[in-house]
């Protein structure tokens, strides 16, 4: 467990996935990224949502600035080593590309995140996750 | 990490999650469970399923007892303690029972176990689990 990647929506769901994260990196002391990925709704079929995105492209930019802050806050102290990453894109998409340029040992997502209100309960992009890596994955709710 | 759930079937993917269970359980010293369920095809709409269960219950609970030796043999010299549990049913229903009697910190699985011919990546076991369950679910491909 020598490398472990954590994804971060900053949702309820994502946050449990970073505590229990680290509990986990804890005892491995690994070398931890966490990455969040900001949608940019290309893979969106509503030319709507791009729209939205370029209107709001600054505000998304802050609010992963300030999950990664609090992420740095929840590995305070912790003796592997953290990497915060922010990419724009499918999160699924993205997600997937970075485990396999990264290769972690373990994948920790939380489930059910910013789409959640779907009545899907596994969320979208765990689920896309989990069928397209061989890599060890632990879905936190 | 105090309790945690190992499911097998007997599957190359379950050995996988034996292996990974140990990995993490081994630093908590964690009292590890893990669970064999014996499919008994109640669940499937074929009348066959049912006399198929009755003619090959027999090979069935034998295999079951080469996978708990199996278990003995990767937990050997486990610091924490282990309890093998075997059950008839449905697998998913089990396993999701199990985890409501036995409130485990989190839930190792195998993916694309036995059935795994199936054109589903991920096993429909695991994947009615990570429904029904907001313990945390570790998936091993």
């Amino acid at each position: 467990m020598k490398k472990i990647l954590i994804t971060t929506d900053g949702s309820e769901h994502a946050q449990k996935g970073v505590i229990y994260g680290r509990r986990i990196a804890e005892v491995f002391c690994s070398e931890v990224t966490v990455l969040n990925v900001i949608n940019d709704f290309k893979s969106t079929h509503h030319h709507e949502s791009v729209y939205i995105y370029d209107q709001s492209k600054e505000i998304f930019q802050a609010q992963a600035k300030s999950i990664m802050e609090k992420v740095e806050e929840d590995f305070k102290g912790f003796c592997g080593s953290l990497s915060t990453m922010i990419k724009l894109g499918d999160p699924a998409q993205v997600i997937i590309e970075t485990i396999e340029e990264d290769k972690p040992d373990l994948v920790i997502i939380g489930s059910k995140g910013l789409t959640g209100i779907k009545k899907v309960v596994v969320g979208s992009v765990s689920n896309k996750v989990l069928n397209h890596t061989d890599v060890p994955v632990l879905v936190v709710r | 990490m105090r309790k945690v759930l190992v499911t097998t079937d007997g599957s190359k993917y379950a050995e996988k999650g034996l292996e990974h269970g140990r990995k993490i359980a081994e630093k908590f010293c964690s009292e590890v469970i893990v669970l064999n369920v014996i499919d008994d095809f109640s669940n499937a709409y074929l009348d066959d399923s049912v006399y198929l269960f009755q003619l090959s219950k027999d090979v069935l609970e034998k295999n079951a007892k080469i996978i708990l030796q199996e278990v003995e043999h990767v937990f050997e010299g486990f610091c924490g303690s282990i309890t093998t549990l075997v059950k008839n049913g449905d697998p998913a229903k089990v396993i999701i029972e199990t985890i409501e009697e036995e409130e485990p910190d989190l839930v190792v699985m195998g993916s694309k176990g036995l059935t795994g011919i199936k054109k589903v990546a991920i096993g429909s076991v695991s994947n009615k689990v990570l429904n029904h369950t907001k313990v945390p679910v570790l998936i091993i491909r």
